[in-house]
């Protein structure tokens, strides 16, 4: 196996035996599921709002385990990385510590895809959740959004000091994103001020566009472009920012 | 030809000098030591070598390559084992992953397998590193820096953070690294350490070479100063002693008188406190030390 193949299956044994990495994989977006299943057939909704929730909850659970992973899982790994002088140890040996990078940010991405698919799948057999309408609408908004948050996580990671402040910083961005992004609540249930700021964050952005392609729509040409936007900008930024040591 | 070579090497931070005038070379073979107090540009020094560095002025030549080329340092990444001050691996990868990763690194490594033999982590292969001792993630860290088969290894402060009996197993397993044709570059504040290992030793201070000698030649710098210790059987006056041409200093703690003196200041001492019929009870003679070169040296006192 060469170097670089090595460091992406190591980094991927290393990832799995992490408890935390696992849930956020596998029980959270399931438990999103359930939860919401619970709530919408006791209530005593219409057809439609049920319908409505049937496509809202999958779109829901897939941006939130792929914020947590972009925002708190990826900038903490690759911050503890640098603070314990992971990557200089490597800088030392012929392989560039980049390397290692890519392969952090490759196993988060399958594990990214991993989730969508688990949410689809157990979504569509166990809770009754619908599957996207536009499948193509659907991978472009999932591959946008996705590239979106990541490139803030590796803003995070490129710029914090410490793992504690990269989980601190990953936090603080995480908890304003849920709320505007229309995470907790549905966008059409938010205050009209609320939901405009959150058509301009990663988050609400990707939400918004996945929720379309669940819905057969093409998404919104803003949602799109923010999504654009932020993507090259902030992977711009890491590239500049980034600190080994 | 010197394998390693540095001249007039410089190295600025941003608010000050770390390393100002530095200029040695080291043989093949040699295990050559770097010593210094804390913050003297020990570290910078070796890392301009090494290539973790740029340095900002001087020239520099390892095996013919100068590191600040990216060719000859992708060239130097092959035959250059470094064990870096302060770094980790990730907790949960176990002693033989870390190997079996790292040599998959260079183009002609070691058998990793043997390696955990030859180090002592056999019982330990599996476990992961965060579980290990700090002398057992020191043998690892050795370990890895031997992986790539290196004609150089360069250890900084490897037995800072041990305790003494884990610092003199380290000190065998150097040695050992030594016998099989490896060149060893040695950054350590252990004066003991440098005396045991080193072949050379560089003494900086301020980002300059203060001495450059073999352990016995930076000695025999300051041999000439001899130390009595001893407790009088009875009270005296300094002035006995401190009126002898000999003797350069008396200094008393407790009941113990300490002199310092040159050429026979021994025999001139015993003689005054025999003719005052003084007993100089526990009395010991001490040599000067590589310590006390150190301090000579370098105006400072060494680290513990």
């Amino acid at each position: 196996m060469s170097g670089r193949t090595k460091l992406t299956y190591v980094e991927s044994k290393l990832f799995l035996r992490d408890p935390t990495a696992v849930f956020f994989v596998i029980a959270l977006p399931i438990m999103l599921l359930a939860i919401f299943h619970f709530v919408t057939t006791k209530s005593d909704d219409d057809a439609a709002t049920k319908a409505s929730m049937a496509a809202f909850v999958p779109a829901m659970a897939m941006s939130l385990c792929l914020t947590m992973l972009a925002l708190n899982l990826l900038p903490t790994t690759l911050a503890t990385y640098r603070e314990k002088g992971i990557l200089r140890r490597m800088a030392a040996s012929p392989i560039h510590p980049g390397n290692l990078l890519l392969a952090q940010l490759f196993i988060n991405l399958v594990t990214a895809a991993v989730s969508a698919v688990l949410v689809l799948i157990v979504g569509k057999t166990a809770f009754d959740t619908k599957l996207p309408g536009d499948v193509l609408a659907f991978l472009v908004s999932f591959a946008l959004g996705t590239w979106a948050l990541f490139s803030i996580g590796l803003v995070i990671a490129a710029v914090a000091p410490s793992s504690k402040s990269a989980t601190a910083m990953g936090l603080s961005l995480l908890f304003p994103s849920l709320f505007f992004g229309g995470a907790f609540l549905p966008k059409e249930d938010l205050p009209e001020t609320v939901s405009t700021i959150g058509d301009y964050t990663p988050l609400g952005a990707a939400l918004q566009a996945l929720r379309d392609s669940w819905e057969n729509q093409w998404p919104e040409t803003l949602h799109l472009t923010v999504l654009g936007v932020i993507a090259v900008a902030a992977t711009a930024a890491a590239a500049k920012l980034f600190r080994w040591e | 030809m010197p394998l390693i070579e540095v001249s007039n090497l410089r190295k600025e931070y941003r608010n000050h000098v770390a390393v100002q005038d530095v200029s040695f070379s080291v043989e093949e073979g040699e295990i050559f030591g770097i010593l210094g107090p804390n913050g003297a540009g020990k570290t910078t020094a070796v890392e301009c070598i090494e290539g973790m560095r740029k340095r900002d002025g001087g020239e520099i030549s390892v095996m013919g390559l100068d590191p600040l080329k990216d060719k000859d340092l992708a060239e130097l990444r092959e035959s250059i084992g470094i064990q870096l001050q302060q770094s980790e691996l990730p907790p949960k990868m176990k002693v033989w992953e870390a190997l079996e990763l790292y040599s998959t690194f260079y183009r002609d490594p070691v058998d990793w397998r043997e390696l955990i033999e030859e180090w002592g982590l056999s019982d330990k292969s599996d476990t992961a590193y965060g579980s290990l001792s700090g002398g057992q993630q020191q043998r690892l860290s050795i370990a890895l820096a031997l992986v790539g088969k290196p004609k150089i290894a360069v250890f900084d402060e490897l037995t800072t953070a041990l305790d003494p009996h884990a610092r003199r197993e380290t000190w065998k397993l150097i040695e050992q690294v030594r016998a099989q044709d490896v060149t060893v570059l040695l950054v350590t504040h252990f004066m003991e350490e440098a005396e045991r290992l080193c072949d050379r030793i560089a003494i900086i201070e301020s980002g300059r070479i203060v001495a450059l000698d073999t352990p016995s030649g930076l000695v025999s710098r300051v041999d000439e100063q001899q130390i009595i210790r001893f407790k009088p059987s009875v009270p005296m006056d300094d002035e006995l002693l401190t009126s002898l041409p000999e003797v350069s200093s008396v200094t008393r703690s407790k009941s113990q008188v300490t002199v310092v003196g040159k050429g026979n200041v021994v025999y001139a001492v015993i003689s005054v406190l025999a003719r005052n019929q003084i007993v100089a009870n526990e009395l010991r003679l001490e040599q000067a030390s590589l310590d006390d070169a150190f301090v000579a040296l370098t105006g400072s006192k060494p680290a513990n």
